[in-house]
């Protein structure tokens, strides 16, 4: 009987070959004929669907590219009339500030600022790794002791987290990785205007998140269990959520009223405002290639964020990295892998409204390896180390006006608000 | 592979294997055996495959001065060959265990703990003379690397698998149809119900035990107990299953262990073939129960130390066969009265404390241990970062798995029914259907490369 269903199975894969499962590889060697049949149907593909397989569109995803297409759109409007494209540095600018502000008395406002990013030291962290200074992007420097590589490493144009490196251990699988020397659009502006103004990151406390709406993977989920995000948070998420699926895929939605629901994140865009949005996927899409494509999708959902939530504050959170016993076998879990999309997404950072953020230093030993002792199997935190990265977003904080936090209390007139600098121009004219 | 549960096994390997097979010659068929079982285990890992080829070179020469031969019979002789060959044997496999336990990057041989307990055994069935036909080379070989057992065995006895009768194998139509019908159960022990379940245990190794609240603590012990049972249990019907269609009569290695009122007769239906070797060829050559109370203790205690250590060279082990022998001995002398009378209460006794000792078995690290221990008993104090609501979500997720599994292992009836009409046809299309579930889980998930796409 088996025998006879086998011939079934074998003859859908048979006729649907140039059909149905045109799309799906054959591998003799390993798999019996009729594997495709299965894999179809994990995707919902059917044998009785005899022509060409052709997904029809969900609403959502029509939604989804109208919105993209309109992103696109301003985009490119905002490039035409961008006629003197900025090219200060931002990070730079705020190690020379103190400076420039010695000799110019106008620039005592930048002085403040940097006053302040002092008295906030632990706040803001905006580190440095000797190692990545003068590289750039896709390079590989070589650590002659070791013989390890050490991925490269480099300062954003944008003002952010730097991306933290790691010990390639050379295990990462090539077709994941873009080719060496890839370069990503590096426009601080990234897809977006940038009117000059950058932020520093400051300390705040939970009621910060409380109009934020944190989205992300299985790691997230935990951060909302075992870190209290729950608690204080409106956060949606889900295990297997990716780049591909991020606006479809049905999540859980909880909020810190105790409500829970099943939504997806277009609908939730669509129907509610929220000041801060936290994202953070990456793990689950290591195995697909490659960094380029990763970073072309992140950059058109962050488009879509941006237009649906255009108050918003957008955190891209890195990739968390794995341990070494992960990064150092594993073809595709790997912070050779991390590190390079990473680099990749933190180009997306304007310093304005839209930012990067990177926890791995504080869950990570020199070589850039998660802890051993903070995660069982490599990829997710303990319940126990989650505290750790709500902590980290606690510290990593933007705050432009009143209207991002009100924890701090009412702003006085004529005090400079922590944390926001002048904008460039005006410094520019000095 | 050489695992059975995968789509190569399955689909090329046993096809391919089974068709030369059957049209071998009966008198070759033992060669093809051997030949296709190295090949197999070759393909895995083949350094290994060299130490076991030499392994069975050594104990087929050795074995040969073993054997009783009427014609030239050198008791002496005979008594140092047996002599030395078992401490070749146990030798090899202190050396493997301990290199495993020392050095990293160093990995067991695959199934050496099996082969050598073959081996071993057939030595001594040699010297024992319950072996009554001299051994041939190609036969010995083949009982050695039989792929069925290799990996997990069921440790099959030399004149189990009937390699001393003249009489060559002659599988038939029948023993195919019966080998596959277990074949078929065995997999979906395998597939459905062990490693669905055994998700479980990996999400509470992921939280960390010291932040899991106490009924999920719990849950994680039976999720453990079922995932190694329908693993096991699954992997020997499997293995039974292909040892029928090739000819061998099906090997029992478990027999409804859950359903048993004590942990003496728990493992009297587990692992049985394990069991009966460590019976035989410990237990009663050391006098069994015969010589008084002192020395059946004593008895009992080395082969559950030694049951333990067989399992891994890690102290956890040694305390999971300590725990073991220290219940047994409670039973033996105190409380199996108790439990005969009252027949619930060795029930509920069994239930109770074998998910305990498997959660000993499970964890290699101590503190972790202790930790987990600490959890299942929250009596010293509060874990850490607890969700207190866990259990209900994975109560959620997981229930129709347990009590699939709680219902398999509690009432042996359904299994017995199942494999009594194995031939009736609705039993026939829920096999058939069941084998295609399997596949599908099977395909979806060696199939892609995102193995781990459910983060």
């Amino acid at each position: 009987m088996i025998l006879l269903s086998g011939l079934v199975f074998c003859a859908f894969a048979f006729f649907g070959k140039d059909t149905v499962y045109a799309e799906y590889e054959q591998d003799l060697l390993h798999k019996p004929y009729f594997s495709v049949v299965f894999e179809g149907l994990k995707d919902d593909r059917y044998p009785w669907e005899g022509t060409l397989y052709e997904k029809a569109k969900t609403e959502q995803e029509e939604q989804l590219e109208t919105l993209l297409a309109q992103a696109t759109e301003q985009e490119g409007q905002t490039e035409e009339t961008a006629e003197e494209p900025v090219s200060t540095e931002p990070a730079q600018e705020e190690e020379t500030a103190s400076e420039e502000a010695a000799t110019s008395e106008e620039a005592t406002a930048s002085e403040e600022a940097a006053e302040e990013t002092e008295e906030q030291e632990e706040a803001s962290v905006v580190e440095k790794i000797p190692e990545e200074e003068g590289l750039k992007e896709g390079e590989v420097l070589v650590d002659p002791e070791n013989e390890t590589h050490l991925t490269s490493l480099s300062m954003p144009e944008g003002v952010g987290d730097p991306v933290m490196g790691a010990t390639d251990y050379g295990v990462a699988g090539a077709p994941y990785l873009s080719p060496a020397g890839t370069v990503f659009n590096t426009d601080t502006a990234g897809p977006f205007a940038e009117n000059g103004e950058y932020y520093l990151f400051r300390a705040v406390n939970e009621e910060y998140f409380s109009d934020a709406l944190i989205v992300g993977d299985s790691r997230t989920v935990g951060l909302r269990d075992f870190g209290g995000m729950r608690d204080c948070s409106t956060v949606l998420a889900k295990e297997s959520l990716n780049i591909f699926n991020l606006f479809t895929k049905q999540l859980e939605y909880t909020t810190r009223n105790g409500e829970v629901a099943t939504t997806t994140l277009l609908d939730l865009l669509l129907t509610k405002q929220y000041r801060k949005v936290y994202l953070s996927v990456g793990i689950n899409e290591l195995g697909t290639p490659d960094t380029k494509a990763y970073y072309q999708k992140y950059r058109e959902a962050i488009a879509v964020i941006r237009q649906l939530q255009p108050d918003a504050i957008i955190y891209m959170q890195g990739i968390m990295h794995v341990t070494k016993a992960l990064s150092s076998t594993d073809k595709v879990f790997n912070n050779t892998s991390i590190v390079q999309r990473n680099i990749a997404i933190e180009t997306l950072a304007n310093g304005h409204d839209i930012f990067y953020l990177d926890m791995n230093p504080e869950f990570c030993d020199e070589n850039g390896d998660l802890y051993a002792d903070l995660s069982n199997d490599g990829i997710h935190l303990k319940a126990s180390a989650y505290n750790t990265w709500r902590d980290y977003l606690m510290t990593h904080a933007v705050y432009r006006d009143a209207n991002d936090f009100t924890g701090l209390g009412p702003i006085e007139e004529g005090v400079k608000i922590p944390g926001v600098t002048v904008p460039l121009e005006e410094e520019a004219q000095e | 592979m050489i695992v059975f549960s995968n789509l190569e096994f399955i689909f090329r390997f046993l096809p391919v294997f089974l068709i030369v097979y059957y049209l071998t010659p009966a008198r070759y068929k033992d060669a093809i055996l051997f030949l296709g079982s190295i090949f197999v285990y070759a393909e895995t890992d083949l350094k290994a495959a060299v130490l076991l080829i030499a392994a069975v070179v050594l104990n087929f020469v050795l074995g040969q001065i073993v054997y009783d031969d009427p014609k030239k019979n050198d008791a002496a002789k005979r008594k140092k060959a047996f002599i030395l060959i078992l401490v070749l044997d146990v030798a090899l496999l202190i050396a493997c265990k301990a290199l495993a336990l020392f050095r990293e990057g160093f990995y067991l041989p695959l199934g050496i703990s099996f082969y050598l307990f073959k081996m071993i055994s057939y030595q001594a069935d040699l010297y024992m003379d319950r072996i009554k036909k001299r051994p041939s080379f190609i036969r010995t070989a083949a009982y050695f690397t039989m792929f069925p057992q290799i990996t997990q065995g069921p440790i099959m006895r030399y004149e189990e698998g009937d390699f001393d009768r003249d009489r060559d194998r002659r599988p038939s139509l029948t023993s195919f149809e019966n080998g596959l019908i277990f074949f078929v159960m065995g997999l979906a022990f395998k597939l459905l119900l062990a490693d669905r379940i055994g998700v479980l245990w990996n999400e509470i190794l992921k939280i960390g035990y010291e932040s899991i609240s106490t009924p999920l603590a719990w849950m994680g012990a039976f999720a453990y107990s079922f995932q190694l049972y329908f693993d096991f249990w699954g992997y020997s019907l499997m293995a039974g299953g292909v040892g029928m269609m090739l000819g061998f009569s099906f090997i029992t290695n478990f027999r409804h262990p859950y359903a048993s009122g004590s942990i003496a007769e728990f493992y009297r239906r587990w692992h049985l073939t394990l069991g009966n070797w460590f019976r035989d060829y410990v237990y009663i050559p050391l006098g069994g129960s015969r010589k008084g109370t002192i020395r059946t203790i004593l008895n009992l205690l080395l082969v559950w130390a030694l049951t333990g250590l067989w399992h891994g060279g890690t102290v956890n082990f040694l305390i999971w066969g300590l725990a073991l022998f220290v219940l047994i001995v409670l039973e033996k002398f105190l409380l199996g009265g108790l439990f005969k009378k009252v027949r619930i209460l060795g029930h509920l006794y069994v239930w109770l404390f074998i998910p305990l000792t498997w959660v000993v078995f499970a964890i290699s690290d101590l503190g972790e241990l202790k930790m987990y221990f600490e959890r299942l008993f929250p009596f010293f104090g509060e874990g850490v970062a607890l969700n207190p609501g866990d259990y209900l979500q994975y109560a959620k997720i997981y229930w129709p798995y347990f009590l699939a599994a709680f219902c398999l292992s509690a009432v042996p009836e359904i299994f017995i029914r199942t494999v009594r009409f194995r031939k009736s046809l609705p039993v026939l299309l829920g096999l058939t259907a069941l084998f295609w579930v399997c596949v599908y889980f099977a395909v979806t998930q060696i199939g892609n490369n995102f193995m781990y796409f459910s983060f």
